[in-house]
């Protein structure tokens, strides 16, 4: 038809629960939380940029029989967990959204939509408690228990000397992310990503370092 | 043009309110949802001149060939079929800087017989006609400031020309045009005539019809128009003409063959982009209604169709109100409005019925833009 394939049968949010998160890696996380706590009345859909969330927001509101009771958004704190926070609030709270915003990350609050019915609303900050970084920050902390993990983390700090003393190319931008890649090349499936992973059992939700997130998800 | 709509006791509609309308505004919802009840308040709302000739036309539309001395022709019209509660209609119009508001109130007349059923006589009252009021408001009715009431006239209509009652009062005009029970209405309140063209779903228009609309544009120099937009249904097509026949005029189509084809044998695709077309072009300043835009036409015509609509439309400064179930069609309309830079053109309104009332659900291009890219429902 076009430079845009139609799409005749378009998704529908239909569960209960809605959980949105930043990208593919997140939803499979998220998914694989999930299956972990063998509920099926939470549907993941990533937002694909965080740019895009009051967008997203904006036309699921508008979604014909809205069945949502209940909604987290997870996103990464990235070099500033306080902005992050806020910029999520913000979209919430966007003229064209009308949601309820919670006061801090971690905490539901419940108040009137657009579509007439009551929601539950919650943010996370990923890693949690006003840190900086990304979901890989928060599995390095799950996996802190892990000897491969340290030998992963010893070896990008080793890789990252090196190319500042031979000055190769530029080392990499993100080393949380480079030393969960190290990590997760341990496994005997070497080239998997952290949602992948996540699916396949590797991280263990019950850790500590998790229990914040696998309580509030609980709570949904 | 049109900036807001108002309804209330109108057919399926108890209370609807659609603000901001832009150029091409697409109209979504379930069945039954007022789509099409939408289109029948503009219809009636726009040229005042024959309102009893418009309420036959909305119910024939509809397939709903009755008689109008059946109480149920006026009674179809009211919410619920409950004639006590009057219907009121009500536009915000925009026409350069100045603004006004146009109402039409619609209010049942009803006659005491006696009905009587063997030897048992009951009192019964049933709906003969209506009063139809319009009145035009200078400014805009939602804001604080009540407007000014500049015109308002009242006639009766029944089915029974000869018969009607008629009440006319002018109390906002010194020199009100007037001339019998169905003809002209006063000047101030034709300051809003504008062409008004709807396409229903069901309803063919004969080809004469059609014949004549090509006549008037081909006569008016604008031959070329219709002949570039018949082009993107039909490649083929080098030539349009209009035929006498016994049984009238007929527009033939040539392509390439030996032979002529009249443009109704051509599908029902090629009719009703026809259609569209004409209507388009012959509204100049005023507004088009199409139900069900996809009726009857391939996707791969649809982007091609509504860039010509939407170029024509911003042209001949015409207002689109289109109906639609097709997720494909809201997408084609979409991407014909992006790929011609016109996004502040377009709007969709969705009516979402919630036990008695309805909500309306606006999109603008830019959330239309991130549905399509999620692929998420909106109709």
């Amino acid at each position: 038809m076009t430079k845009k394939e139609a799409k005749t049968k378009p998704f529908t949010i239909e569960k209960a629960k809605l959980l949105i998160v930043e990208g593919k890696t997140d939803k499979d996380f998220f998914d694989a939380l999930l299956n972990s706590l063998k509920r099926t009345d939470t549907q993941v859909i990533p937002m694909n940029g965080k740019d895009r969330l009051r967008a997203l927001l904006e036309v699921i509101v508008r979604q014909p029989d809205l069945p949502v009771q209940s909604l987290i958004i997870a996103r990464d704190a990235d070099g500033n967990p306080k902005g992050a926070f806020d910029s999520v609030c913000s979209a919430l709270s966007n003229k064209n959204v009308g949601l309820p915003a919670p006061k801090k990350p971690l905490e539901f609050v419940e108040g009137p939509t657009s579509f007439g019915k009551s929601i539950k609303v919650s943010v996370i900050v990923i890693p949690l408690f006003e840190q900086k970084g990304a979901l890989e920050d928060l599995l390095l902390q799950m996996s802190a228990d892990d000897p491969l993990l340290s030998l992963a983390i010893k070896y990008i700090e080793n890789a990252i000397e090196t190319l500042k003393k031979a000055a190769h190319r530029p080392p990499p931008r993100i080393l949380s992310k480079a030393q969960i890649h190290a990590f997760l090349a341990t496994f005997e499936e070497a080239d998997r990503d952290p949602g992948i992973a996540a699916l396949e059992g590797v991280w263990n939700f019950q850790h500590f370092a998790f229990e914040p997130i696998l309580k509030i998800v609980q709570e949904m | 043009m049109i900036k807001s709509l108002k309804i209330e006791h109108f057919r399926n509609l108890k209370q609807v309110e659609i603000n901001d309308l832009g150029r091409i505004n697409i109209l979504l919802g379930k069945n039954n949802s007022g789509k099409t009840v939408i289109q029948e308040a503009l219809f009636l709302l726009a040229p005042p001149t024959d309102p009893l000739a418009a309420l036959r036309i909305l119910n024939s539309q509809r397939g709903y060939d009755i008689d109008a001395d059946s109480p149920d022709f006026w009674d179809s019209f009211f919410y619920n079929w409950n004639n006590t509660r009057n219907i009121v209609l009500r536009i915000k119009v925009a026409e350069g800087a100045i603004l006004f508001t146009k109402e039409l109130k619609i209010k049942a007349i009803q006659q005491q017989t006696d009905l009587e059923i063997g030897e048992i006589s009951e009192l019964n009252r049933q709906t003969v006609g209506v009063l139809l009021t319009f009145t035009r408001y200078e400014g805009d009715m939602s804001s604080d400031k009540l407007p000014r009431r500049s015109s308002e006239q009242s006639k009766t209509f029944n089915s029974k020309r000869l018969d009607v009652a008629e009440e006319f009062k002018n109390s906002y005009q010194s020199n009100p045009q007037y001339e019998d029970h169905c003809g002209k209405w006063s000047a101030d309140l034709l300051n809003y005539n504008v062409p008004v063209a709807f396409l229903a779903a069901k309803v063919i228009t004969t080809t004469s019809q059609e014949a004549q609309r090509f006549s008037r544009l081909d006569i008016g120099g604008r031959y070329d128009e219709i002949l570039t937009a018949m082009q993107i249904i039909e490649p083929r097509l080098k030539r349009l003409t209009v035929a006498a026949t016994q049984r009238g005029s007929v527009i033939y189509g040539d392509l390439g063959t030996d032979h002529l084809i009249p443009i109704s044998l051509m599908g029902e695709g090629t009719t009703r982009i026809l259609s569209i077309v004409l209507a388009i072009l012959n509204s100049k300043g005023g507004i088009v209604m199409i139900d069900e835009a996809e009726s009857g036409l391939h996707y791969s015509v649809l982007v091609a169709l509504w860039k010509m609509i939407a170029e024509t439309a911003r042209r001949l400064d015409v207002q689109i109100f289109a109906a639609t179930h097709s997720y494909e069609c809201i997408q084609a309309i979409h991407e014909a409005i992006e790929a011609l830079g016109y996004t502040d053109d377009l709007k969709a309104y969705r009516f979402d019925r919630i036990g008695e009332t309805t909500r309306v659900v606006d999109y603008t291009a830019e959330m239309l833009a991130t549905g399509f890219e999620m692929g998420l429902e909106m109709r």
